[in-house]
């Protein structure tokens, strides 16, 4: 279920009187697993019985990789996992992305084969699973988990568990599974505060700020030939706050949830949008997947132990995030920019520590604003083929972007809704710069009770300005 | 974990209670907006207005005193108390003596091509368009309903009629109205339950909607008139042009709503003018019950009820903003083309109607 839906309002009201009162009993780890089960089966029962295998493989491997006594067996019982994770996430993502793929260019060269498409239903979350699961037997195998989760049950429970299980945070078995184990930890009170405070800020990102904005994006992108190039331009600057609030949101309404019920959970957004360069960018957003990456993709490939190994390394990174985005070349453009953009700030750093200029005082703080603007125009711009759903989509848009009509369209039906996106996005960028100059420690020091007022500040703003319409979070289709 | 829940009480407390603090003078702070939806629950102050001489008023009933209570209004910030009481009974026969001479009532079609300013030098009275995007006829009649509760009924009701096509639930923006209206109110809570409780548990819902950022634009500056500016893109041309044939039918709750409008009008003096404004040629021709569907409707209207019929008035394309409206330069061949025919209706002196060359309207 989604976090935005009623039905989930229900659902935590009963999982807190749950775990009130089994918090401390022995009950808690399956009580927990089948809350978490039945969050996840309510999209569709289906869907449980692919992560209860998953989990089973993964589970049954663990224990293998952990007792064999040979590294070649070790290395054997990781292959399996391996191939049933990567296997299913190819079966039900790729499959019909390939095939077509295929079929188009086989077609090209004259080559027939029919329609070899499968009629296949994505499970909600999959991608997100079946990485973190990767990730267990990965770390088994070369060491970083010392000893492997010998409960089916617990580590069922660290597969499924609900606040992260359909779109994140990525968290590693070496961060969430010691804390299954233990059961939740007794936590300060004001750090079940902070934990609420993350639910509401989230729930404000993605209420106030994405789906408002989703109005405005999703207007355009489903006829793009009726808007010029300015509706455009704006369409693309409200689908970067779109993506930013609904995924951030998603992941701090998750990560506070799990703080509430004392779990902690990794950062995964860090006001991505201030960042001065693409390298500093990924560092900032989706970052359990961007540190996924660097320690099972690319470090593993050599990292950047030689230039032309950097090259290769990132590009290859890139595509192949590119493509556990979605199952689209416009995932794979997307990729392929963010890698090209990476060399590209690769080579001018090269170039900047080789002048013989050096900013500093105002002229540094200058260049560093100029940088975040450049930084967001260029991720913006990135952020076309990622929301197109074809290249000739993007094609399109690029294309009325270059004929250049700027002018303002009197009667604009949207103009209200822009509006709201505007209350939303300033109230969004006012706290981030707060917080991305420190502001953070010293507001966690302040009097609960003004806490509390701004916490209900921000919900009468949601009320007046928030879009109601329940958009999906756009991260389920991954 | 009790202290959490402590604390998330208080901030649901601190919510609620500055959810209904900040409702109600938001509502009445929007009361002052110039927006045109505003003068239905507005109290009339007649005073404030342009004196209309009944005498050059063909249509109008000089003499007539205004209705019981008219001269009582509660000031602004007491009119949402006063609109919580019962509905007042209506007299069969009112004259003009609320905001205004001539009522528009219809969707987008009636919001976008009847500008006040073209019908008050066309009819020579105040004007009032209620025209409201999306709008069933259904809301229509809501509008129309509240507005002769409140100020008696307008000399002339100009009714652009496609509303009917309109799905008759779709509730349009009109749920901000269900502020100051319990008639709307009540018709929100038939329609969509959910929603009526989202408002009525947070009355600040009530104005999450495009309307309040119009209201608001409305309290800054006087309301302008809603006619579209520039011209139907070439994409859309093409796309209408591709688009597969359609057929209008109008659901029964429109029909119902229409026959009350017409009949409530009538029964208290208002002519009433149905005014069928243009379509673009090519989306006209992609509608295959277009001529039958508008001969059924002048075959329902009552006697006296004057049809004007503009849908082939304007047919150059870059008239035209979109499929259904016309823009500026189209309101202004529109107007051309219905003179006529409106002007007659109007309040205007004798001698501006001579000089026009025969009037050609059909009344039923």
């Amino acid at each position: 279920m989604s976090f935005t839906s009623l039905n989930f309002l229900l659902f935590i009201t009963v999982f807190s009187a749950g775990f009130m009162a089994l918090a401390r009993t022995r009950a808690f780890t399956p009580f927990l697993l089948v809350a978490s089960y039945i969050f996840y089966g309510y999209w569709d029962y289906r869907f449980c019985g692919l992560l209860a295998l998953s989990t089973f493989i993964d589970f049954y491997c663990g224990l293998k990789i952990a007792d064999s006594p040979d590294r070649s067996t070790k290395k054997m019982y990781l292959f399996i996992s391996l191939g049933a994770n990567l296997g299913m996430l190819f079966f039900f993502k790729y499959y019909n992305f390939f095939a077509d793929s295929a079929e188009i260019a086989l077609a090209s060269l004259g080559v027939e084969i029919g329609r070899r498409t499968l009629d296949i239903l994505l499970p909600v979350g999959i991608s997100f699973y079946t990485f973190q699961n990767l990730s267990y037997g990965i770390d088994l195998y070369t060491g970083d988990v010392k000893e492997p989760e010998r409960s089916l049950m617990r580590y069922a429970t660290f597969v499924a568990f609900f606040p992260q299980l359909v779109a994140g945070p990525i968290v590693r078995a070496r961060d969430l599974l010691p804390q299954i184990q233990q059961r939740p930890r007794e936590i300060p009170f004001e750090e079940r505060f902070a934990g609420l405070e993350k639910v509401i800020w989230g729930y404000f990102l993605k209420i106030g700020l994405a789906d408002n904005a989703a109005v405005v994006v999703d207007a355009r992108f489903h006829q793009p030939e009726f808007f010029n190039a300015l509706q455009h331009v704006i369409g693309l600057v409200c689908f970067s706050l779109q993506i930013y609030g609904d995924f951030a949101g998603y992941s701090l309404i998750a990560i506070g949830l799990a703080q509430i019920f004392g779990y902690t959970m990794c950062e995964n957004f860090a006001r991505p949008y201030f960042a001065t360069g693409m390298r500093d960018f990924w560092r900032r957003w989706h970052i359990s997947l961007s540190t996924w990456f660097r320690d099972y993709v690319y470090v593993p490939m050599g990292g950047s132990r030689t230039r032309w190994l950097r090259i290769r390394n990132v590009v290859i990174t890139m595509l192949i995030s590119g493509l556990w985005h979605g199952a689209n070349w416009t995932f794979v453009l997307w990729g392929a920019m963010h890698g090209g953009l990476m060399l590209v700030e690769d080579g001018a750093r090269r170039l900047a520590a080789a002048s013989p200029v050096r900013l500093s005082g105002p002229m540094l703080a200058a260049g560093r604003l100029v940088m975040i603007g450049l930084v967001f125009m260029v991720v913006t711009l990135t952020w076309l083929p990622f929301r197109a759903d074809s290249l000739q989509t993007v094609w399109t848009i690029l294309g009325i972007i270059g004929h250049g009509d700027f002018g303002l369209q009197q009667g604009n039906q949207q103009a209200s809704t822009l509006i709201r996106v505007a209350v939303a996005g300033l109230i969004v960028l006012l706290v981030d710069a707060l917080v991305e100059r420190g502001a953070g420690r010293r507001y966690a020091g302040t009097n609960v009770v003004a806490r509390s007022m701004a916490c209900s500040a921000l919900i009468l703003v949601m009320l007046l300005f928030g879009s109601f319409a329940n958009h999906a979070f756009i991260y389920f289709q991954f | 974990m009790y202290r959490l829940l402590a604390c998330i009480a208080l901030i649901l407390a601190t919510v609620t209670a500055m959810d209904r603090v900040l409702a109600s003078a938001l509502g009445d702070l929007l009361l002052r907006s110039s927006d045109r939806f505003m003068t239905v629950y507005r109290p009339f102050e007649a005073e404030a207005q342009p004196a209309i001489d009944p005498g050059a008023n063909p249509g109008g009933k000089p003499g007539i005193k205004p209705p019981a209570g008219q001269e009582e209004q509660p000031n602004a910030l007491l009119v949402k108390a006063a609109l919580t009481t019962q509905p007042r009974p209506t007299t069969a026969v009112k004259p003009a003596n609320g905001p205004a001479d001539v009522l528009v009532l219809g969707n987008s079609r009636a919001d976008n091509h009847f500008p006040v300013s073209a019908l008050q030098d066309m009819t020579c009275g105040r004007a009032l368009n209620l025209g409201m995007g999306g709008a069933p006829t259904v809301l229509s009649a809501l509008l129309w309903d509240d507005y002769v509760e409140r100020h008696g009924a307008p000399r002339l009701l100009v009714l652009e009629p496609t509303g009917l096509v309109d799905n008759p639930h779709d509730l349009a923006d009109l749920p901000l109205l269900a502020y100051y209206s319990p008639r709307i109110d009540a018709f929100v809570r038939q329609e969509n339950q959910e929603l009526w409780m989202a408002n009525h548990a947070f009355n600040l819902m009530t104005f999450n909607n495009n309307q309040t950022m119009r209201l608001i634009a409305g309290l800054l500056k006087p309301a302008a008139d809603r006619t579209l500016v520039g011209a139907i893109p070439d994409p859309m041309k093409a796309q209408l042009a591709a688009a597969p044939e359609e057929t209008m039918t109008a659901d029964a709750a429109n029909w119902q709503a229409l026959d009350h409008i017409i009949a409530s009008a009538q029964a208290q003096g208002t002519r009433v003018a149905v005014v069928i404004t243009p379509y673009f040629p090519t989306y006209a021709g992609k509608l295959k019950n277009f001529d039958a569907f508008f001969a059924d409707l002048k075959g329902r209207l009552p006697a006296g009820v004057t049809v004007i019929d503009a849908r082939r008035a304007v047919d150059k394309d870059e008239l035209f903003m979109d499929a259904l409206h016309v823009n500026e330069d189209g309101v202004r061949a529109m107007f051309a083309a219905m003179e006529p025919d409106l002007r007659p209706l109007g309040s205007c002196p004798v001698d501006a109607l001579a000089s026009l060359s025969g009037t050609g309207n059909t009344t039923h």
